[in-house]
């Protein structure tokens, strides 16, 4: 419900008035002529009544008034900008009306979503409105509407987008001076025009590198515009500059210039500013965060607000924080905040720990843009299993440090911030807990609810009660960030260490939202009657009966009551038979009636006017069977052909998702591989796709805003809680709806198969309870385990090893805990179990008597740990199994020791290779051992795990393991769906994990036994299970973020056929260039973005240098003008692209040479190549191209949108940045 | 030099703009002199004068004048529409469309120039009636007032004008609340067109 449009707010908006005439709507009239219109809206029906828009000017005029001249109080003002934008906004969606009007409208709207803390809802406003800003026309041609224009695109926060306009507006605005003979426009009729473009470039100037004396200009210039006796008339350029100048001054309080605290380095905030996506002004969460988190309206901090760091959650004093806020309120930029800042302030580097791994790359990518301009890195994905040394020795990097805590990436740069599992973390805590708090100052854990979440939940608790613990007396910080913590302040109290806890709650959120229920409405005048031949046991049902069903939708904008709207046209029947007199015995025909699903697939394909759509259903096969119905009668979408080209290359031509994939529909679920998952995100994400339908999974985490989400989770028997939707889970899906930045509403549409009730709509408000962030030792199973641990106990039996579920979680936690103790030399009374225990969530929890019985565990593992032998129980706490599992490896580990030792020494040199390593756990029966252990993943299908493991590293495709493996089965769908379930479960996880506990210690008992090195079983074995290819060249090219298993085999095969090593991979590649890629490996859009951020220079800085320096030369590849060659005219030709970052220098001579500028080649599919063109030639052909080690850097310093000028000479390309642009 | 300014307003001879637009502007023009002459009165002392818009496609609102009253030195204001009428049409259809205008518009043109005082403040007590334009608008205040120009042909020029003015805006009825102006001009679309040549000579 949007509280924005309650009675309430209008109510104080509108004021009161005395009885007239011609009265404004009262509050009540308002809010239903409001309610009607976005139900119009709804209905693609943009029609706005007058009153409603006389109503939006008054509010206006209410709310612009001079403070000091009226007694309307700020919160008046505020709620009259908040309607006032709503209706504006709704005003200048109407493509009937005129440009000049709808312009107009957009500013209003824009002005009052800035000043009523709506920000994100002005930039969607002037995101529509695009086209109307124009700059392909003559400058009086439409100069009564360019101030205008520049302030609709100002408010729109896209600096590099509204560089190339005020460029252009400024260079027209300069020829007419010129034209009328003046220095500038200032004292002409064209003055306040000219004011409001020269004001706004020089705030943009502000916000984009923080130039003070740019804000003062740009205050001034807006007064003049409002105030030169000569543009009086300007009636519309005067209102602009009224508003910009209030709007200078609320900007700069929410700028990161301004809301960051003093000691924080300026690259900290160009790492906002100028890189993508560009953070200009900070939303109110964001601006709660670091001026005042206390929840105490009345408290110093509050009071303190704004002065300097009072009360800001970057203060190192507050060494926890737990940040509640919605999804599309900036929780991301959140996290963002907090790392970068600790990294301008701290000597640490952050661990940022999200349990969702799509969401970790997500994050991985935004931040590497940011953290680039401040010449920190992220460092590389590592495997969530597998001990760390594996990758380094894949790598060849092993060095001093542990590679889980420094994260393995080049020698020369350090990276600053590392992206995890709790599986990875927990890997990392086991291997070395001090190094890793040596390591990071900060952890920020997001999507922390999922501590509640049934399979992984204790895993994420215990880490963060580990951290805690360890942590007390430290300057540790722990962040944890969700949008469904319906007890967020519990988690306080938890964590709190010393009134050292924060709470950021926040309820803000940009696009509001539009509830709405579809059902089905059943016409039983009209009816058609069949006669039909019945046998069995409906032999004397002989007639059916066929009925017209059309579809309702029931609408509830604001507080408003519920419209309803009605199809026009049937959308399916309703069957039913009975006797042959067409009324007695009536049943309900389910097989002849149209399915409900096939029936809302109508409204999906309709709701689809307004933007993409997301359906979430239940099970991935109702999610197939919904994506094939909305596809049905949609032509093919041309923007979807090369996700349905993706789709065919690894699925197969079959596969039922190539065929809607081709009409812009796509489903989504854990059955499909994790490359296609990602590449049908982003294809939501850039519009590729209209309708994506996903099971409830999706909605956990992953950045995938629409504008509709359709609720069409029909619970099932037996369904897992986990996967059903309600709670967080709820939360999260609704939190879908509304695009932040690119909408300003949502709608969220819930699927009834059911009689319309007036409690539906409360379906859409989730329990208290179901929000609840619970500890999994606090359920009921993890008591009835406490108790069976009892009677284990009392029965003299081994309960460690009885212990089931959480409890087998929570000794494996004490277990670690213990040793890790025992690391510092504490062992026995000298340990603290019981202070690790209190550390946890279930501690505050639990009620005492619990309490006490867990206390009891705790002493019952402690001594069954100092009863162990001391070598194995360190051990056991490093598998990062149940004991019990940790022990059955251990005793595995023996029988694989011993069979190596049996090897002979003419085989011994293949043991270091990953087949024959497999062979020999065959002969040990290692496989079928493993899927026995409690932590073993329920096999869907029968695979032999060794064959699969064979055929998954050598490259094999999905379809082709799935053709050998799964023959059985003959649906298409369904095999592959098989056998990702089955790669995912065992390779990437299960065995990968549990393969790297075993080897681990085989290794390590062969050294201690001092057998030679060269007899080692394949220690690099899980990392290649892992990945799914078995090689040092593929592994770095996964690791280092390319998505496509199948590209990193053809690479790394390419690679080895031309005798490429390891350390000449990215030159090599980097000479190629993207046609290469293209040609050679047949690399997607988004393969070739991978490849450029793999072949990118590590430390090359060339934005952090042209920044700091104000000039900057890079070394191109100038082209080779042979007119026989066939050869893209832009790629690299090997001459200088070597090694880039070592021709970089601070530009000596710089601004010698041709002038130039740089662009990607025109003509060139996305993402084209960059290249350097001279300005002053007639050709439209480059001279230089950048090479691909640089691309990357060179976009970044394009996106910034500043004015650059550049200059070739020779190969030397000089980038200086110039304060005012060129005549 | 002068080409950009006249081109605004009325385009040139190779492009000019249409002579709607023309007479419209100066319509406006006239009724803004007009205003200005009147600025002292014996009921009442001229404060505030928002003259005419650069861009005379603009409709709805094209004047704005602020008023002392001389017995009690209240401020109150007027808002004008602007109109010209040339064509076969009755005059009455050009001011009912006026009234029209103005009373759907009114908001938009008062809270434009709201924002604007509240940057541009001149003094204490015209800022105040700036600030409370609209709530002074809608509720019928005795401060605000409606007023309607004509200017057109003088043969076109009627005997009794704005008599149902009253009907559009029933709430004004104190006295100064409504105004209405007929500017009566021989041939009026010969003038505009001789306004828009002199000044085409400049060029």
């Amino acid at each position: 419900m949007d509280r924005a449009l309650g009675l309430d707010t209008l109510q104080e908006a509108l004021g009161t008035h005395p009885e007239s005439e011609r009265p404004l709507p009262t509050a009540e009239q308002l809010q239903e002529l409001l309610g009607n219109t976005e139900a119009r809206l709804f209905l693609n029906q943009q029609v706005l009544p007058d009153d409603l828009l006389r109503t939006a000017w008054y509010l206006h005029g209410v709310a612009s008034a001079d403070t000091a001249a009226t007694d309307y109080t700020p919160a008046r003002q505020r709620r009259a900008f908040a309607v006032s934008a709503h209706i504006f906004d709704l005003a200048s969606l109407s493509d009937e009306r005129p440009d000049a009007d709808r312009l107009k409208f957009a500013f209003a709207a824009e002005v009052g979503y800035h000043r009523s803390e709506a920000e994100p809802n002005a930039m969607a406003v002037a995101r529509r409105l695009d086209a109307l800003i124009r700059t392909d026309v003559d400058l009086l041609d439409h100069w009564s509407t360019l101030a205008v224009q520049a302030g609709v695109a100002l408010l729109g926060l896209e600096p590099a987008r509204l560089h190339t306009r005020l460029s252009e507006w400024r260079r027209q605005l300069r020829r007419l001076a010129a034209t009328i003979g003046v220095d500038d426009l200032t004292t002409t009729m064209f003055g306040p025009t000219f004011c409001v473009v020269e004001g706004v470039d020089s705030l943009m100037r502000f916000l984009t590198r923080g130039d003070r004396d740019e804000l003062n200009r740009a205050r001034e210039r807006f007064i003049i515009a409002v105030t030169v006796p000569e543009g009086r008339g300007d009636h519309n350029a005067r209102w602009v500059a009224a508003h910009l100048r209030f709007l200078s001054d609320e900007m700069d309080a929410g700028s990161v210039w301004t809301l960051l605290p003093p000691g924080i380095p300026n690259s900290a905030r160009q790492a906002f500013t100028l890189t993508t996506p560009p953070v200009l002004t900070l939303w109110q969460p964001q601006r709660e965060l670091l001026v005042n988190t206390s929840t105490e309206p009345d408290s110093e901090e509050r009071k303190n607000a704004g002065s300097g760091q009072a009360g800001s959650a970057l203060d190192p004093s507050v060494r926890r924080l737990v940040l509640s806020v919605p999804t599309s309120s900036g929780k991301t930029l959140l996290a963002q905040l907090l790392m970068v800042a600790h990294l301008a302030t701290a000597s640490t580097g952050v661990c940022y720990v999200t349990p969702l791994r799509s969401l970790g790359r997500e994050v991985h990518r935004s931040l590497a843009r940011r953290l680039r301009i401040m010449a920190r890195e992220v460092a590389r994905e590592e495997p969530d299993f597998g001990l760390p040394e594996e990758l380094a020795m894949v790598l060849g990097t092993l060095g001093g440090n542990s590679p889980a805590i420094t994260g393995v990436t080049e020698a020369s740069v350090q990276p600053d911030v590392a992206i995890m599992t709790p599986e990875r973390l927990a890997l990392a805590l086991r291997e070395d807990a001090s190094a890793v708090l040596d390591r990071f100052g900060l952890f920020v854990f997001d999507e922390a609810h999922l501590i509640g979440e049934r399979s992984r939940g204790f895993l994420l608790e215990s880490i963060l009660a580990l951290l805690h613990w360890r942590t007390r007396d430290t300057d540790h910080r722990i962040a944890l960030l969700s949008a469904a913590m319906g007890n967020a302040g519990q988690l306080v109290s938890w964590l709190d260490v010393e009134g050292g806890a924060r709470l950021l709650e926040s309820q803000w959120r940009g696009p509001r939202r539009l509830h709405a229920i579809f059902s089905t409405d059943i016409d039983w005048t009209s009816r058609k009657v069949e006669t039909v031949a019945a046998r069995g046991a409906q032999a004397h049902l002989t007639r059916r009966l066929r009925y017209p069903t059309y579809g309702v939708v029931r609408l509830r904008p604001a507080e408003h009551q519920p419209l309803t709207v009605r199809t026009t046209e049937a959308i399916g029947e309703t069957c039913f038979r009975t006797r042959a007199d067409g009324i007695s015995g009536r049943q309900a025909e389910p097989s002849q009636s149209t399915s409900f699903y096939r029936m809302l697939a109508h409204v999906v394909r309709y709701v689809a006017h307004a933007g993409p759509v997301l359906v979430i259903r239940s099970t991935r096969r109702d999610a197939m069977h919904m994506a094939e119905a909305v596809a049905e009668n949609l032509p093919d979408r041309e923007a979807a052909r090369p996700l349905a080209d993706l789709a065919r290359a690894r699925l197969g031509a079959e596969h039922p998702l190539v065929s809607v994939l081709a009409k812009g529909v796509a489903y989504h679920h854990a059955g499909l591989p994790v490359e296609l998952q990602e590449a049908i995100e982003e294809g939501i994400r850039d519009d590729a796709l209209q309708f994506l339908v996903a099971t409830s999974t999706l909605t956990e985490g992953v950045n995938l805003p629409v504008r509709t989400v359709v609720l069409a989770a029909i619970p099932y028997e037996g369904q897992p809680p986990d996967q059903q939707l309600v709670g967080a889970r709820l939360i999260n899906a609704m939190g879908r709806a509304g695009r932040a930045t690119r909408e300003s509403e949502g709608w969220i549409i819930l699927a009834r198969a059911a009689a319309p009730s007036s409690t539906d709509f409360d379906l859409l408000e989730p329990d208290e309870i179901d929000l609840q962030v619970r500890s999994r030792l606090a359920d009921e199973a993890a008591l009835e385990a406490v108790a069976a641990f009892e009677d284990a106990l009392r029965a003299g039996e081994d309960a460690i090893v009885a212990a089931q579920g959480a409890l087998a979680d929570f000794v494996s936690y004490l277990w670690f805990v213990l040793a890790a103790e025992e690391d510092l030399e504490r062992v026995g009374e000298a340990a603290d179990p019981a202070g690790a225990f209190a550390a946890t969530l279930a501690y505050t929890q639990l009620d005492p008597n619990t309490r006490e019985r867990f206390e009891r565990v705790v002493l019952a593992i402690s001594d069954a740990y100092v009863a162990s032998a001391p070598e194995r129980r360190r051990w056991w706490a490093r598998a990062g199994t149940s004991i019990a599992s940790a022990r059955l490896l251990d005793d595995l580990a023996g029988e694989i020791v011993a069979a190596v030792l049996a090897v002979s020494d003419t085989e011994v040199s293949e043991l270091a290779d990953p087949l024959p390593a497999v062979s020999l756990l065959e002969r040990v029966s290692v496989f079928q051992r493993l899927l026995q252990l409690s932590e073993a993943p329920r096999q869907r299908v029968q695979v032999d795990p060794a064959e699969l493991i064979r055929r998954w590293m050598a490259g094999q495709s999905l379809p082709q393991i799935a053709d050998a493996l799964l023959v059985d089965i003959p649906d298409d769908s369904l095999r592959i769906e098989l056998l990702v379930d089955t790669v995912r479960d065992f390779c990437e996880y299960y065995l990968s994990w549990t393969l790297g506990a075993l080897l681990d210690q085989v290794n390590s008992r062969l050294a201690k036994a001092n057998v030679p090195d060269e007899r080692r079983l394949c220690p690099q074995l899980p990392v290649f299970v892992r990945h799914g290819v078995a090689s040092a060249e593929a592994i770095d090219l996964l690791t280092s973020g390319l998505r496509s298993r199948e590209l990193a085999y053809r690479i790394s095969e390419a690679a080895r056929s031309e005798k490429t090593g390891l350390d000449d991979m990215r030159p090599w590649l980097g000479r190629m260039g993207l046609a290469g890629w293209r040609q050679r490996f047949a690399a997607t859009a988004a393969d070739l973005l991978d490849l450029l951020e793999y072949c990118r220079t590590r430390g090359a800085n060339v934005l952090r240098q042209l920044l700091s320096d104000g000039v900057v030369t890079v070394t191109v590849d100038l082209i080779q003008k042979s007119p026989t060659s066939e050869e893209e005219p832009y790629a690299a030709h090997g001459r200088s692209s070597g090694n880039n970052e070592e021709s970089q220098d601070t530009g000596a001579d710089s601004g010698a040479g041709d002038p130039a500028f740089v662009r990607p080649v025109p003509g060139d599919p996305r993402p084209a190549p960059l290249a350097v063109f001279l300005a002053d030639s007639t050709m439209d052909a480059p001279v230089a191209g950048i090479p691909a080690s640089l691309h990357a850097e060179i976009q970044a310093v394009l996106d910034t949108g500043l004015d650059i000028d550049c200059h070739l000479a020779g190969n030397q390309l000089t980038l200086r940045l110039v304060k005012e642009i060129p005549e | 030099m002068v080409l950009p300014f006249v081109h605004t307003l009325f385009g040139d001879r190779q492009r000019p703009n249409p002579e709607e637009h023309a007479r419209g502007w100066v319509a406006e023009f006239i009724w803004f002199r007009i205003a200005a002459e009147m600025h002292v009165h014996p009921e009442r002392v001229l404060r505030s004068l928002e003259g005419p818009s650069f861009h005379a496609t603009e409709p709805g609102g094209d004047g704005l004048a602020i008023w002392q009253r001389t017995n009690d030195a209240v401020l109150t204001f007027c808002l004008w529409e602007i109109k010209n009428h040339v064509g076969i049409s009755a005059l009455s259809d050009t001011v009912s469309r006026a009234y029209q205008q103005l009373d759907t518009r009114a908001t938009e043109y008062l809270a434009k120039f709201t924002a604007v005082q509240a940057v541009a403040r001149v003094d204490p007590e015209v800022d105040e009636v700036y600030a409370r334009l609209v709530d002074l608008w809608v509720d019928n205040s005795d401060r605000s007032g409606a007023g309607v120009a004509v200017a057109t042909h003088a043969q076109l020029a009627p005997s009794r004008c704005f008599s149902t003015m009253h009907n559009h805006f029933p709430g004004r009825t104190g006295p100064g609340q409504l105004e209405g102006i007929v500017v009566a001009i021989a041939d009026f679309v010969t003038f505009t067109r001789d306004v828009r040549e002199r000044v085409w000579t400049a060029l």
